[in-house]
């Protein structure tokens, strides 16, 4: 009974969780399409914002969600101290937030001066953006979920390089966590179509997206790239099964190496 | 390290752009120079002349003035002509003019009343040379410099109907007069004898030309002392005059035998040559002559061939002359008398611009006084539609005088112009030269396509609109330039547009260009219009009052004294003024808005110029060459420009031809230029021209362009990342082409990847072509994430085997919140046989002679 009731807070918190990020992801994007599409407002450097600070919000919502759902799911233990899981995904996340930095120098600088940093500000927004967008194919579906899975088994642990000694520990996970991606995003695809396919209305974005003509040849642009990268309902109904197929998959595919590393 | 080079790459460029920039200046500047002194235009007026008056000009040191005596027996031809049709020009410049005098034949006595004075006034016979008479020209020879040997027909001479000339060459070591006595010429010189036998043509001149200074600088060349008995005695039959009467006769004598004595030895060194032309065909465009006819017969055949190279060249055969090229008299004056020339030009209708210039050169120490009546008449009532009286004193100085008369265009009504020149005073003779020049529309244009041309200058108002409904304050009612923005601006932006004064500043002032071509009717009152709605904030509790005064160019035109109350009520100040504007060259008026409201309170101003506007081709000589000429477009500008808020400037141009009804390729080309050069932190981010074709519609999309371009550009950078995005995005695609078909929404992940993609595709410079669902081709261009100062694109409507639309309507958006409503253009059609029967048709719609280029000598 008690670990039922762990289970259920564990997916109450996830999900609130996950409403948080997508709500606070969608926001964000509104604020800052919103002063780039307006040509009295618009400065280069919310072009680098608007990359930087939605990819935060994920990488760090994502990292404590895996943290919380493997950290019930697979371990069995309780939430534990949000600070002291704040504290290790941060530690856990330095190298992406590394990669994220340009994004809020030059965002902050493109604003506040934006002849300086025009250069600047362009070649991180498309350079690095191609890099981070190899990355998400590692970084989002690999490295978030092998790290939070070290965060997990470190929480109980004081010391905070204990997510990279872990880290280095769980190197023969790697293949797992890899194989687990590909069979959740291939099981997800299959429920998105279905879902899709039976209530379209799902589809709809979770703030709605500013009406535009052609006769507005500057917002229109960036009113469509809003509304093609928009989340939709459809991320309240698959980010948790997303979470809870991973931790599920993860757990089975990796039962007997999760028992030689995880002694009790 | 990447950034270092991108650095020092940047820096290397701008400092090798500045060093090219620099090279050329240092490159231009000697060639400006040059080309300035070249160009600087050069008057004939040597100090080493005292009695001549010229000899007040600056730039004497440049030429020499040498006398010459030519008995008319050595140039045959000449005998027979009108003295008063004479006129001649060194071939080095044909825009010199120089007016030959005649020896008299005697002097005799006339009592002028007016004077109670005998004068000894020269007798020229009937006006006719004969072979006794000798020709006295005074030539203007540049000193140290070799003059061209080439010698034109004279655009002056073509156009009077000159048709006949001597070419004398002057050969070097020929002894000709000057100040100093009898001198050798340094080097060769060629000048033109222009002269036509015709009696019944008008005369050139309007006094035979007469200077007895000259003739005494002659006299003593030839050694013949000049007599000291006057010219003028007050009395009647005084035994004075007599026997100053015959002591100048026998003087006259003497020099006229002296002369044709030396006619032998001038004929040594001097080479006469007599040419005759049956035309010419001339361009009255670049004001040259472009081709000389030598015969009839040659005549059509040279005139269709140039036609083609000049479409606007236009046969001047034997009937040319002032009647169609019209070149006012040159006037000398003779003494004190107060005499007057009238001059009556018919006009015709659909004047489109005319102006009067007047070079006007006193030679005297005493002041000499010019007056000019201009009266435009109307022919068929004789009714004086305007007049106008000019008074000038004339100086030393060449003086340059042009006149705007206002002619009121109307295709059903024909005008007269009658010019009257009233001059005295001036111990020395003077000359007055005039042209007049007017432009005719072509008179089959149709009157009902005049355009309105509206130039905004300043949206202000457009800031207090309610951003969902476009209401405008309940007291400003009025707002004639926010009125022709686009509902869809209203709220859309934080940037204001145009003027918002707030106190303490009480003065500003923004210019505004009226554009050449445009109509100007002082009669009718309709063109052009300024005006100027404000709309006044009172942000006290307690309601303010001020005045508020328009200035153009510094003159008040009006003002209005007001009451303003607390919010919610505006104050409302609105003007309709009516410019005096100057219809030919269009230029630029300064408008000044002041005010004395009290500290804080808001003057929102809107500013709207509207004229008539002529579009270009309005211009061309008939349905040929409108529908076939390549350059006959025209433009119909609706720029926005105001100093205080201008988000840019921008401009439409319509370009097209005549349309015919046949089903051939035929297109219809709009130009859309934005441009925010003159404000800084400032780019053109999007623009987008959308046309409409009102019933038929083209077999296919129209092309977009983009004519002009003007930034820096970041799509390097964008290369590489979109090369290494396309890798990412294989994936995605593998994975959809396999039947998964990948929801953006799956992960975040995913989410990201393609707010990346999406960024890459929008950073982009970009352009597309769509119709729209109310109809509209639709051309968008984006900056994408590019800094472009200037942008000017292109739409072009083509019709293959469909008769095209007459009428379009044009929409013109940048930067989303400059939008004006819809525009209508309508285009002419013409049938294909009143094209084909018009390929013949001429009308000749220029008239006079440049006055930059014309140099007066006498």
């Amino acid at each position: 009974m008690v670990k039922l009731n762990q289970y259920f807070l564990t997916f109450l918190i996830v999900a609130v969780i996950i409403l948080a990020i997508n709500y606070g992801v969608a926001l964000s994007m509104h604020i800052i399409i919103a002063r780039i599409s307006d040509v009295g407002s618009y400065r280069v450097g919310y072009v680098a914002l608007l990359v930087g600070i939605p990819t935060l919000i994920i990488v760090f919502g994502e990292a404590f969600i895996y943290t919380l759902i493997f950290r019930s799911i697979i371990l069995g233990r309780g939430l534990g101290n949000a600070r002291l899981v704040l504290k290790h995904v941060s530690m856990a996340l330095i190298p992406i937030l590394i990669l994220i930095c340009p994004y809020f120098v030059t965002g902050v600088g493109g604003v506040v001066a934006e002849d300086m940093f025009y250069e600047a500000t362009v070649a991180i927004v498309t350079v690095w953006s191609a890099v981070l967008a190899l990355f998400i194919f590692f970084v989002y579906p690999v490295y978030i979920p092998y790290t939070s899975f070290a965060v997990a088994v470190c929480l109980d642990s004081k010391g905070l390089t204990c997510t990279y000694r872990s880290m280095h520990r769980f190197k023969q996970l790697m293949l797992n966590v890899i194989a687990t991606a590909i069979v959740t995003f291939i099981i997800l695809s299959l429920i998105a179509r279905i879902l899709k396919t039976v209530a379209p209305e799902l589809d709809a974005p979770l703030l709605p997206i500013p009406q535009t003509s052609p006769y507005q040849p500057w917002k229109s642009m960036w009113v469509q790239l809003l509304g093609a990268t928009q989340l939709r309902y459809l991320n309240l109904v698959l980010d948790p099964l997303n979470y809870i197929l991973f931790a599920y998959i993860f757990k089975w595919l990796s039962r007997r190496k999760l028992k030689q590393l995880i002694s009790p | 390290m990447y950034w270092y080079w991108v650095r020092y790459v940047c820096f290397l460029r701008r400092y090798l752009e500045g060093l090219a920039i620099l090279l050329t200046i240092a490159l231009l500047l000697p060639l400006y120079a040059h080309i300035s002194l070249a160009l600087e235009p050069s008057t004939f007026t040597g100090t080493d002349l005292q009695t001549q008056p010229r000899t007040q000009a600056p730039q004497s040191s440049a030429y020499k003035f040498v006398t010459l005596a030519l008995p008319v027996k050595l140039l045959r031809n000449l005998v027979g002509a009108s003295i008063k049709s004479i006129v001649a020009s060194p071939c080095y410049d044909d825009a010199i003019v120089i007016v030959p005098y005649v020896l008299p034949k005697r002097f005799m006595r006339s009592f002028m009343s007016s004077l109670n004075a005998t004068v000894l006034l020269p007798d020229f016979g009937d006006g006719v040379l004969t072979e006794d008479d000798v020709l006295i020209l005074e030539v203007p020879i540049p000193i140290g410099r070799a003059v061209s040997a080439r010698c034109g027909w004279a655009v002056h001479a073509a156009k009077s109907g000159l048709r006949e000339r001597y070419l004398i060459t002057l050969g070097q070591g020929m002894q000709v007069a000057t100040e100093k006595g009898l001198e050798a010429l340094q080097n060769p010189i060629t000048i033109a004898i222009y002269f036509d036998k015709n009696q019944s043509r008008r005369s050139l001149i309007c006094d035979i030309p007469f200077d007895v200074e000259a003739l005494k600088t002659l006299s003593k060349a030839l050694g013949v002392q000049p007599p000291e008995q006057p010219r003028l005695v007050h009395d009647f039959n005084a035994t004075e005059i007599i026997e100053a009467e015959n002591v100048l006769n026998n003087w006259l004598k003497n020099i006229r035998s002296k002369a044709i004595a030396e006619a032998n030895n001038i004929a040594r060194t001097l080479t006469a040559t007599y040419e005759r032309r049956a035309g010419f065909v001339y361009d009255p465009l670049s004001d040259r002559i472009v081709a000389e006819i030598e015969s009839k017969e040659l005549e059509k055949a040279a005139y269709q061939q140039l036609k083609d190279v000049y479409p606007q060249a236009y046969l001047i055969d034997g009937g040319g002359g002032p009647t169609q090229f019209y070149d006012f008299t040159l006037i000398i004056q003779h003494g004190t008398k107060v005499s007057y020339s009238t001059k009556n030009v018919y006009l015709g209708y659909n004047i489109y611009s005319a102006t009067i210039y007047v070079r006007a050169n006193s030679t005297t120490t005493s002041t000499a006084y010019l007056g000019i009546d201009v009266r435009i008449i109307d022919t068929d009532t004789k009714s004086v539609v305007w007049s106008n009286s000019y008074s000038y004193n004339l100086g030393p100085q060449p003086q340059d005088i042009y006149i705007y008369p206002s002619i009121p265009f109307d295709t059903a009504r024909r005008f007269n112009i009658t010019i009257t020149f009233r001059w005295s005073g001036g111990v020395q003779p003077y000359i007055i030269h005039s042209t007049l020049k007017f432009i005719k529309v072509w008179d089959k244009m149709p009157i009902q396509q005049t355009v309105k041309g509206r130039q905004i200058l300043s949206v202000g108002i457009a800031a207090l609109r309610d951003p969902w409904s476009g209401a405008l304050p309940s007291s400003c009612q009025r707002a004639k330039a926010s009125d022709m923005l686009d509902k869809s601006v209203y709220g859309l932006t934080t940037m204001r547009q145009g003027i918002i004064i707030t106190s303490p500043i009480t003065t500003i002032s923004f210019s505004a260009s009226l554009l050449n071509g445009l109509f100007y009717d002082p009669l009718n009152k309709t063109s052009p219009v300024l005006y100027i709605d404000i709309c006044i904030r009172n942000p006290y509790s307690n309601s303010v009052s001020g005045t508020v005064n328009i200035k153009v160019d510094g003159v008040t035109y009006a003002s209005q004294s007001l009451t303003v109350y607390p919010l919610p009520s505006f104050g409302y100040a609105g003007f309709t003024l009516l410019l005096n504007a100057n219809p030919v060259k269009g230029h630029g008026h300064i408008i000044t808005i002041e005010h004395n409201f009290p500290s804080n309170v808001e003057l929102y101003i809107d500013a709207v110029l509207e004229y008539q506007y002529a579009p270009e081709v309005w211009k061309e000589t008939s349905y040929y060459t409108w529908f076939m000429d390549s350059t006959a477009w025209f433009k119909l500008y609706l720029p926005q420009h105001a100093p205080t808020a201008t988000i840019y400037e921008s401009a439409l141009a319509i370009q097209t031809r005549a349309f015919s009804d046949r089903q051939a390729y035929q297109s219809f080309g709009v130009r859309y230029l934005v441009t925010s050069e003159n404000i800084s932190n400032v780019d053109v981010r999007g623009v987008t021209l959308a046309i409409k074709p009102t019933s038929r519609y083209p077999e296919s999309l129209p092309t977009c362009n983009i004519i002009y371009a003007k930034g820096a550009q970041y799509e390097q950078y964008i290369g590489l990342a979109t090369t290494l995005a396309g890798l990412a995005s294989t994936g995605v695609e593998i994975a959809t082409l396999v039947g998964l078909t990948i929801p953006e929404p799956i992960s975040k992940g995913l989410t990201i990847l393609g707010l990346i993609l999406s960024l890459l595709s929008v950073s982009k410079e970009s352009k597309t072509v769509t119709q729209s669902s109310d109809g509209f081709y639709v051309c968008t261009w984006s900056a994408g994430i590019n800094s472009y100062k200037t942008i000017e694109i292109e739409m072009i409507v083509t019709y293959k085997q469909i008769v095209p639309d007459t009428t379009y309507s044009i929409k013109l958006i940048a930067n989303d919140v400059w939008a004006l409503k819809p525009i209508t253009i309508s285009i002419p059609m013409y049938s294909d046989t009143q094209i084909r029967n018009s390929y013949d048709e001429v009308y000749p719609g220029f008239y006079g002679r440049d006055p930059v280029r014309d140099m007066i000598y006498s």
